[in-house]
């Protein structure tokens, strides 16, 4: 009762007490805004300062910093929003304003879904739009508790008269200045890239055979296809494939008569350890099946930002020069062991013909 | 050209009698009329090339006696076919055969005949290695023969059967090195002595008869010639011959080697004692008796008539300590006896390395003969005129050869080969020093019969001879500007495998400030590589087995970060195989341990062009790459 029957705090931008502030409302767009262009990052201390907020208006129990970590954790959120909802609903009471509805349990499951998918995003690799779908509606949740919080501190406001403003701070314009041309980089790179880049779809388990070209092979999943030169290299591949995940594809390549299989295969090994210098490569020549043609086989494996990766070149020699086949996949892990099996098979079932 | 002039010699007066010569009498001068009729002049110098324009041979076959006709004409189109065909050879043993030289001629350019007298005939002794019999020569120089030329020859020997040692038999070649343009053979005999012909030759056209055959092939071409075949094998051929069967010549065989061992053998056995002592293990009996045969006994042609095919009494070569391959078979298997090893032997042609059809039987068709045993389930085989091969392995140059066990009903076959002939193993130890040079101990270990090569190649030399022959090998292989300091042992033991020491400095290379990029052949390889090469073009070629082990340990400075190793190889084919790998050892060394393995094989000429294809392969790895990063 102690809760109810204290004044309400009057609130400004620049103070309300002498250790504590308020801030203003803010429209809820802005908060979309700033929480999608920073991919969530916001969010954390957004949610830090509402907490804080709400246990000075409701006097209620909460450890505000513990709420940094719970945009991150959709199992904390279960427990989390529902408290913050309940004090939301003791305020609103007490100001004799309207409760959360019923559509509260909705915003609640959208949020921890969404945190959900980030959170298993890195599990299963899933298309890189739904990635983007996710942080949306985040985005949107946020939101809308901007929305109803700004409901409740204007309600306080007018009871006490307290002016309000809607301006982005300092740290926040900086967030956002980095942040909008880093998500369309992203959103670019991953989501229309490969909606623009033109490319052919091919049939797992058939054999791919190329006019005027020696060589041929088999994809053993679904999911890849022919794209245009340059989408993988540099412009000088033969021939270029995008497979069914993001970072998966392989290239071949023609070295001419000039280069032998030392200098393809070793500069090849030397180029993977440039890039990621604590990858465990080995290297393997062997007959191509019952010819005389030698083969050196490259492969190299490692982890970036806890992500296993995976390089494999496979070079044949032939009295035309050298067929290379170069192939990459990073995945999270679920998908890269579903893949890496079939990806390695299908770079070892290159040939000449 | 010398070894074609050999062969064409060989063939074309190859048969297995001897002669007495009655060279003061040349029977018939020949005259233009005669050779006019026999050959068609304008015709024959139409052809740009040298050839046997023909060849005739005829046999007249009863109980006692053998007479052979032949007659041989051969056209000269060039200066350098007279320079190496312008003699003729013809083999003979004057206690058994009779030979009339019934005329032999040079016809010169202009149609002018030249009749050979006795000077232009010579009677030498041609005794020669390993070889059977005792046979002289008789060597006839055809003077005054110039490019359009020709050289008649036309010879008649009569064969005492019931003095030779050897069975009686033939053979004849209606295809040589070079084109024939008539072969003729004709043979009559009695219902007492009617032959056993073989024939495997196509261009052969013969009519048989109840007692004649009647052969003969027209415009035979010439056969390519290849730097590794024997013509025994390659060449269709007829034979003739006395016996019927191969069990006909082991017992001729048994018998010649029967009538050679002790009936009394109390001496070889106190030989024995003396040497062994009682009862000494049978391991090291064979040991012993095989060193003896081999290195005691020196080796001496004792095949004067009589002994051509048997054996010396074992008690007389015992005492004589002197004898050839029969002589020192009979006494190994006569001294293996005492210990209760039966071992028996073998005749072997060194000419031959195919079974093929159509052989007729004949003791003339081997020229050497060994000893062979089971000891522990396993046969062993030892020539014991090797003095460097230990008793466990068989002689490189008798495996693979045509054989006949002299055991009952044995059939000719090729002796054993080891599956690699050649083995060795290499052990590099590489320091890079400081200065970016390098510091390199290398030990190369022979098996067997590579040892017993270079203990071959190390009789007879001084040690600075040896030093010398040691050093150009590794510079020959290795490199040719590097001062070695070389060390060999193991060169005086039979059973010892020979090692080779080597131990060498290189200049700085390599700058240490920067990065390392090293790259070294792994030369002992290449040079077997290099050594396992078909030298044949057009016929079949049996490659004896080579296996080489190597292991380079290299001591890299810290100043260096080894980033790439050499590739692993694993280049596995019917041919053969090369594998390499590399590890770094608990003390922070780069060991990379490369294995050769090139099987003896019998390689179809088809197959040739992709057995070198398949060493051109194997070459290309043999480097081995190093990189590293330079401390920054």
């Amino acid at each position: 009762m102690t809760e109810t029957t204290t004044p309400p705090p009057s609130f400004n931008e620049e103070q309300t007490s002498s250790t504590f502030s308020i801030y203003a409302p803010r429209p809820a767009f802005l908060e979309f805004i700033l929480t999608f262009f920073t991919f969530t990052l916001s969010a954390s201390f957004w949610l830090v300062a509402r907490v804080r907020e709400v246990k000075y208006i409701s006097r209620g129990k909460f450890t505000p910093w513990l709420w940094f970590f719970v945009p991150s954790f959709f199992l904390a959120q279960l427990f989390a929003f529902p408290k913050l909802f309940r004090e939301m609903n003791k305020i609103s009471k007490t100001n004799d304003t309207q409760e959360l509805g019923a559509w509260k349990w909705g915003l609640l499951l959208l949020l921890v879904l969404s945190t959900a998918f980030t959170n298993i995003s890195d599990k299963i690799e899933l298309p890189q739009w739904t990635w983007f779908i996710a942080l949306a509606i985040y985005s949107f949740c946020i939101a809308t508790l901007q929305h109803r919080l700004n409901y409740i501190k204007i309600n306080l406001a007018l009871s006490n008269q307290v002016k309000i403003k809607y301006v982005y701070k300092t740290w926040e314009w900086v967030l956002l200045i980095i942040g909008i041309p880093l998500t369309l980089f992203v959103f670019y790179t991953l989501v229309l890239t490969p909606i623009l880049t033109v490319s052919k779809e091919i049939i797992k388990d058939t054999t791919l055979v190329y006019p005027e070209q020696p060589f041929q092979l088999m994809l053993l999943d679904d999911g890849w296809s022919e794209v245009e030169l340059g989408s993988f290299s540099d412009g000088s591949a033969e021939i270029e494939l995008g497979g069914p995940l993001n970072n998966m594809h392989f290239i071949v390549f023609k070295h001419g008569l000039n280069n032998n299989l030392n200098s393809v295969s070793y500069w090849r090994q030397g180029n993977i350890l440039k890039e990621n210098s604590k990858s465990k490569c080995t290297q393997v020549r062997e007959f191509h099946e019952q010819t005389i043609d030698i083969t050196a086989l490259v492969i190299c494996e490692g982890t970036s930002l806890l992500d296993p990766y995976l390089y494999i070149s496979k070079a044949i020699q032939t009295d035309k020069g050298i067929y290379e086949i170069f192939g990459y996949l990073s995945s999270t892990k679920f998908s890269f062991d579903k893949y890496k099996d079939n990806f390695i098979a299908t770079a070892k079932g290159f040939k000449t013909i | 050209m010398k070894i074609i002039m050999l062969i064409v010699s060989t063939l074309l007066w190859l048969h297995s009698s001897t002669v007495f010569a009655d060279i003061d009498a040349i029977k018939n001068n020949l005259t233009q009329k005669q050779f006019e009729f026999d050959v068609n002049i304008n015709e024959v110098k139409k052809s740009a090339e040298s050839y046997r324009v023909a060849h005739q041979v005829n046999y007249k076959l009863n109980s006692r006696y053998v007479t052979t006709q032949v007659k041989t004409i051969w056209y000269f189109a060039n200066l350098n076919d007279v320079q190496e065909l312008g003699q003729s050879n013809i083999s003979f043993d004057e206690h058994t055969q009779k030979i009339n030289i019934i005329s032999a001629a040079t016809i010169l350019p202009s149609g002018d005949i030249y009749n050979l007298t006795s000077d232009d005939i010579k009677e030498i002794d041609s005794n020669t290695y390993n070889v059977f019999s005792s046979w002289q020569e008789l060597l006839i120089n055809f003077p005054k023969l110039d490019a359009g030329g020709f050289s008649v020859l036309e010879y008649e020997i009569t064969t005492d059967l019931q003095k030779k040692e050897l069975d009686w038999s033939v053979s004849q070649f209606p295809q040589i090195f070079y084109k024939t343009g008539l072969f003729t053979l004709s043979a009559t005999w009695t219902d007492e002595f009617k032959p056993k012909i073989g024939i495997n030759s196509s261009f052969l056209k013969c009519e048989d008869h109840s007692n004649s055959i009647i052969c003969h092939a027209n415009s035979v071409p010439a056969a390519i010639m290849d730097k590794n075949i024997y013509g025994y094998d390659e060449l269709g051929h007829i034979e003739l011959g006395e016996l019927t069967s191969w069990d006909d010549v082991i017992a001729l065989t048994m018998k010649n080697f029967n009538s050679a061992y002790s009936n009394s053998p109390k001496h070889l056995q106190a030989f024995l004692k003396l040497e062994l002592g009682e009862n000494p293990s049978k391991a090291k009996a064979i040991d012993f008796i095989h060193q003896f045969a081999s290195r005691n006994i020196r080796y001496l042609s004792k095949s004067e008539h009589g002994h051509a095919v048997i054996p010396h009494e074992t008690e007389k070569t015992l005492d004589s300590k002197i004898g050839d391959c029969k002589d020192k078979t009979a006494l190994f298997i006569d001294l293996a006896k005492q210990v209760g090893i039966e071992a028996y032997p073998v005749l072997l042609s060194t000419n031959r390395q195919e079974v093929t059809n159509n052989l007729v039987p004949s003791l003339g068709k081997f020229n050497h003969v060994i000893a062979c045993y089971i000891y522990n389930n396993k046969e062993y085989c030892s020539d014991l005129t090797d003095t460097d091969t230990h008793w466990k392995n068989t002689s490189s140059w008798v495996q693979h050869k045509f054989s006949l066990r002299i055991l009952p009903n044995s059939k000719p076959q090729l002796l054993m080969s080891e599956r690699y002939r050649w083995n060795y193993d290499v052990v590099t130890k590489v320091k890079l020093n400081n200065e970016g040079g390098q510091e390199e101990n290398q030990t190369r270990t022979y098996g067997n019969l590579y040892s017993a090569w270079f203990k071959g190649q190390a009789n007879g030399k001084k040690k600075e001879e040896l030093q010398r022959f040691l050093t150009d090998a590794y510079q020959d292989v290795v490199a040719s500007q590097s001062s070695p300091e070389i060390t060999i042992s193991g060169l005086n033991e039979m059973d010892s495998n020979v090692k080779i020491q080597s131990i060498t400095s290189f200049a700085p290379f390599q700058d240490t400030k920067e990065d390392l990029d090293y790259s070294e052949v792994d030369a002992w390889l290449l040079n077997e590589i290099k050594n396992s090469y078909p030298t044949n073009q057009f016929y079949d070629e049996y490659i004896p087995g080579t296996s080489v082990s190597s292991r380079y340990i290299y001591d890299i400075p810290e100043f260096w970060k080894v980033t790439l190793k050499p590739a692993d190889v694993q280049l596995e084919h019917k041919f053969g195989s090369l594998r390499r790998h590399s590890t770094i050892d608990s003390s922070g060394q780069l060991v990379i341990e490369t294995s050769l393995n090139l099987p003896s094989t019998h390689i179809k000429r088809s197959e040739l062009e992709s057995y070198s294809l398949f060493l051109d392969a194997l070459r290309q790895e043999l480097t081995i790459r190093i990189f590293g990063d330079a401390a920054s």
